[in-house]
């Protein structure tokens, strides 16, 4: 919590912007509900983390990988 | 932070109330995701002190770090199981154990922390840990120089034990036809509860001893233990992610721009052990655990010698910077290898006719 009061304070010596006003916003959650900020930052990372993972699995069968089938080189 | 190469390079941490260089975040997910990929290692020994090094305090490095393996490990599982690399039942079984084992490590982290011995006996846990699981996996590679069967793997005793563990007929007894085991139950929760006590008092995602504890003890294939473990690591992650973010020390910023990173070197990594031998793998594993045991040696002499304490932690830091380097370099060039031979064969051929 100390963190995050120091943040605030920090951020607000920073120049206006939209970053700013999100980081404001941010910061707000966490000292209101420390759970909702938690389920929110879980959600949003394994969500990015699966819709990466999409993508580059995309781009991965466009360089012509057969991702269906392991040769297990255990001979 | 002294030398700006210009103000765009740099994002601000609202949490931890500090700027960092966002593309040395890239670099250091792509490298930790491919080397995470490849061992089914989260890289948390890797990744923490490389955080630190870019300017975050040291308990948001480690949440970071946790939070971006948590999202990568789903990446790299999502991957191994596509390949048939995760058994599910297996990883399922070790979860219970995993879960309590992690939070007794936090605990005992709690009560050392208390005593105020918190920073040399951790280091102290991990330079053990690392230097068992050195010399094992060495014995076996020089074993199998001498006899390429995985029958001749280890010496006579180390495999008497190794096999009465397995025959161990505590039941119930379950078959886990992913891996090709058939054992009690109580071993897999066994190796969860010690790997993730080992987990949470290190803070860490555990590949470094689950894989080589599936290998040697459950009698796993190298890439089953690989994507299991994944699965574990994802489990564990979580876990510990959920705990820092409560308490305040995550940048979720920093997190997803090391996603970026370590999205593509995770997949790379994954796709990497397509094509090398699980013998090379366990060699390529090697230098990368005597690697992180010579660093953390030189942090602990730093601790406790004060004079020369800061050239050491330096050391220690450029060392696993150019071992993540080195590494995914290496992995890198075994992929590049692999995906050109792949091309060239009739099935590379058809897949990329079909698109």
């Amino acid at each position: 919590m100390t963190a995050a009061v120091k943040g605030a304070e920090l951020l607000a010596q920073m120049p206006g912007s939209l970053f700013e006003e999100w980081a404001e916003r941010w910061l707000a959650l966490y000292a209101k509900s420390p759970f909702q900020f938690t389920v929110i930052t879980l959600a949003v990372v394994v969500t990015v983390g699966a819709f990466l993972g999409m993508i580059t699995d995309f781009i991965i069968k466009r360089l012509g990988i057969d991702l269906n089938s392991r040769e297990v080189r255990e001979k | 932070m002294s030398v700006r190469v210009g103000e765009w390079f740099y994002v601000w941490m609202p949490m931890a109330g500090t700027e960092i260089f966002w593309p040395g975040l890239v670099i250091l997910g792509f490298g930790v995701g491919v080397i995470g990929g490849f061992f089914g290692i989260g890289g948390g020994w890797m990744a923490t002190p490389g955080l630190n090094l870019l300017g975050l305090p040291m308990a948001f490095a480690i949440g970071t770090d946790l939070t971006h393996m948590a999202g990568k490990s789903i990446i790299s599982t999502f991957r191994h199981a596509r390949f048939g690399n995760v058994d599910y039942r297996l990883g399922a079984t070790m979860v219970l154990g995993t879960v309590c084992g992690f939070e007794a490590g936090a605990q005992t982290v709690m009560w050392l922390e208390r005593l105020g011995r918190v920073e040399l006996y951790v280091r102290l846990a991990y330079l053990a840990l690392l230097t068992v699981i050195a010399r094992v996996i060495l014995a076996d590679l020089r074993a199998r120089r001498r006899s390429p069967t995985p029958q001749a793997a280890f010496g006579p005793k180390s495999s008497v034990v190794l096999a009465k563990i397995r025959k161990i007929e505590l039941p119930p007894i379950l078959e886990f036809p992913r891996a090709g085991i058939r054992c009690s139950l109580w071993l897999p929760v066994a190796v969860g509860l010690l790997t993730g006590w080992l987990c949470g008092l290190l803070g860490i995602g555990g590949g470094l001893i689950r894989v080589p504890a599936l290998i040697y003890l459950l009698g796993c294939p190298t890439h089953v233990a690989v994507g299991t473990d994944l699965f574990e690591v994802a489990i564990s992650g979580l876990y510990g992610a959920a705990t820092y973010t409560y308490k305040g020390r995550t940048e979720l910023v920093a997190a997803l721009i090391m996603l970026v990173g370590a999205s593509a070197g995770a997949q790379i990594g994954c796709v990497a052990t397509k094509y090398v031998h699980g013998y090379r793998i366990r060699a390529l594993l090697v230098v990368a655990v005597a690697g992180c045991a010579v660093s953390i040696a030189l942090k602990l002499v730093g601790t406790v010698q004060p004079r020369g304490a800061q050239l050491l932690q330096s050391v220690a830091t450029v060392l696993i910077l150019a071992l993540v380097a080195g590494l995914a370099a290496e992995i890198l060039r075994q992929f590049i290898r692999g995906v050109r031979q792949e091309r060239a064969t009739p099935v590379g051929q058809a897949a990329r006719g079909a698109r």
